[in-house]
């Protein structure tokens, strides 16, 4: 996406929004509801126009060709909506014909097999479980092998299982050179599976970068474990500058948290004044922030 | 030629649907056969009063009836396309690059052929109290049932994305065919209308298809009346594709 804004009457859905997604890479695309996620997945696949910028899927404007841009797309959202009373390979075989696919019984018969469903190939959709139903949405989304999938909200509402598989499933797509836009608020997900993320609020884009980069956002932290009373630490860390504040130690250890911009001063003070004040360190480790925390942070920097 | 390969495909697709519940094609006859069995005999009294159309009571009321079928039968297709939007149905055909007119013309001709269906049976079991047609007057009946079919089912479609909501869209759709129907002289011949109710009925598209259709069943095949109610009817369906289609793009984007 290059600056493309979406009104919908004065209301601005998207504003000045740009960023890309590259073939074999997972790109999350975060944000509240509100934010224009559903907007911009609607956009780049061919079905919503914008009001300005352009939008280029696999190097085809969706502005001049949506038509081509559809063809290259594949499709998921949270509700599969499929025809109740269709066998799976029928389903398949109808969606392979509308994208023009060469044989569409062989190729609704390699998905039902890629995904685990060639037993009830001929079950009618209506029968199906809620992680099958959505297994069938992406098999729907994969019928004409598209370069770019966008997968909005794909995995809610299953079961941690079934939830699993998908991802599995998701991230085997990313070896084969797909572009995937994952839209959803599972941080947890969106942390296991994309190599960068994308923040919108309010229509704009807030922060973007690789995953590993988001989740460093903000200052470092450091938890620092020993054992002993609390207190006495605390007392100890009074002159070093930081603001210690309670942490959950591991095997019985007690354990404070702290921030700092300056690591390499600040750590060496911290140890210096608790080995001082005569307690005994164990470790001092850099804590991984979660990408839920670097978002919450983002978002509620952008609030404030 | 992709646009007539897509609107057979999704022509296919709601055909089958009719295939997998085809009870539907009986209970939408039921009505007409109910008129045609409990109302129609009803004007046989009155067939030979001064006004009332040449052909006798049958050859005045079926056609009639034939294009009401085409008017009611078509004007509740919106309820489904309705069902359809909320369970995102349409939302997955409209990611396809299927295009757009195909995804509206392809319902709409499964909604005419079942009207075709449900002539065809109305006509079979009219010959028996007394209704007299020829195959040809028969066959252009058919086709302008079917014209009749399409421009209603469109602008049904066209109100149905419009409203989205059952609750709003019945009460429209059918209050709106009401006045259509009465003005067109379905039930009792608009010759024994005052003038004025002859005056406003000349506005209303669907007198013309009826009185085109009385023609056809008095073998007056040749007559400016058929011409003029088959060209109004194929423009006025044209028309509604066009709107609906468009209506079909806008609505959803």
């Amino acid at each position: 996406m290059r600056g493309v804004t979406r009104r919908f009457g004065r209301f601005a859905a998207l504003d000045d929004v740009s960023f890309d997604v590259r073939p074999g890479e997972i790109v999350a695309l975060l944000g509240p509801n509100g934010a224009g996620k559903t907007t911009a997945s609607r956009i780049i696949a061919g079905i919503l126009a914008p009001t300005s910028g352009e939008a280029l899927v696999d190097g085809v404007s969706v502005r001049e060709q949506p038509t081509r841009v559809r063809a290259r797309c594949g499709f998921v959202t949270d509700t599969p909506s499929l025809y109740e009373r269709m066998p799976l390979r029928d389903y398949l075989a109808f969606f392979g014909r509308l994208y023009d696919v060469r044989s569409p019984v062989a190729r609704a018969a390699e998905l039902a097999e890629q995904l685990g469903l060639t037993a009830v190939v001929r079950q009618k959709l209506g029968t199906f479980s809620r992680g099958m139903r959505q297994k069938v949405a992406i098999a729907r989304a994969l019928v004409h092998d598209p370069p770019v999938l966008l997968l909005d909200e794909p995995a809610s509402a299953l079961d941690p299982e079934m939830a699993q598989t998908l991802r599995s499933f998701i991230v085997s797509l990313r070896a084969r050179e797909r572009s995937i836009l994952l839209t959803t608020h599972d941080l947890d997900e969106a942390q296991r599976i994309s190599d960068r993320v994308v923040v919108l609020y309010k229509g704009r884009v807030l922060r973007t970068g690789a995953t590993s980069e988001i989740r460093a956002t903000g200052r470092p932290t450091f938890v620092v474990s020993f054992t002993g009373d609390t207190s006495r630490a605390r007392d100890a860390l009074r002159g070093t500058g930081v603001t210690p504040e309670p942490a959950s130690g591991e095997n019985g250890y007690s354990a404070l948290r702290f921030a700092t911009d300056d690591p390499a001063a600040t750590n060496a003070a911290v140890l210096r004044a608790l080995i001082g004040a005569g307690v005994d360190v164990v470790t001092l480790t850099a804590e991984e922030r979660s990408l839920e925390d670097a978002y919450l942070q983002i978002v509620r920097g952008a609030t404030t | 030629m992709k646009t007539l390969r897509d609107t057979w495909l999704i022509f296919g697709r709601y055909f089958g649907i009719l295939l997998g519940n085809p009870v539907w094609v009986i209970i939408g006859v039921t009505q007409p056969v109910l008129y045609l069995v409990l109302f129609a005999p009803l004007l046989k009294s009155i067939a030979t009063v001064q006004g009332f159309p040449p052909g006798g009571a049958y050859n005045v009321f079926v056609p009639g009836l034939l294009i009401q079928l085409g008017l009611f039968g078509a004007a509740g297709v919106g309820f489904s396309l309705i069902a359809e939007l909320r369970a995102g149905v349409i939302e997955r055909l409209r990611v396809t690059p299927v295009s757009r007119i195909s995804l509206m013309l392809g319902r709409a001709l499964r909604d005419m052929l079942v009207l075709l269906i449900q002539s065809a049976i109305l006509l079979l079991l009219a010959i028996p109290f007394g209704l007299q047609a020829t195959a040809g007057g028969a066959a252009v009946m058919l086709a302008l049932v079917a014209l009749v079919g399409l421009a209603t089912a469109c602008i049904a479609y066209a109100v149905a994305l419009w409203l989205r909501s059952e609750d709003s869209y019945a009460p429209l759709i059918f209050t709106a065919s009401l006045p259509l129907l009465l003005l067109s002289g379905v039930l009792l011949p608009l010759t024994l209308a005052p003038d004025w109710l002859r005056t406003i009925a000349d506005v209303n598209p669907l007198s013309y298809a009826v009185n085109a259709a009385r023609d056809l069943f008095n073998g007056h095949m040749d007559s400016p009346e058929v011409a003029k109610g088959t060209l109004i009817m194929a423009v006025l369906a044209v028309g509604s594709l066009i709107l609906a289609a468009r209506s079909f793009n806008r609505a959803i984007a």
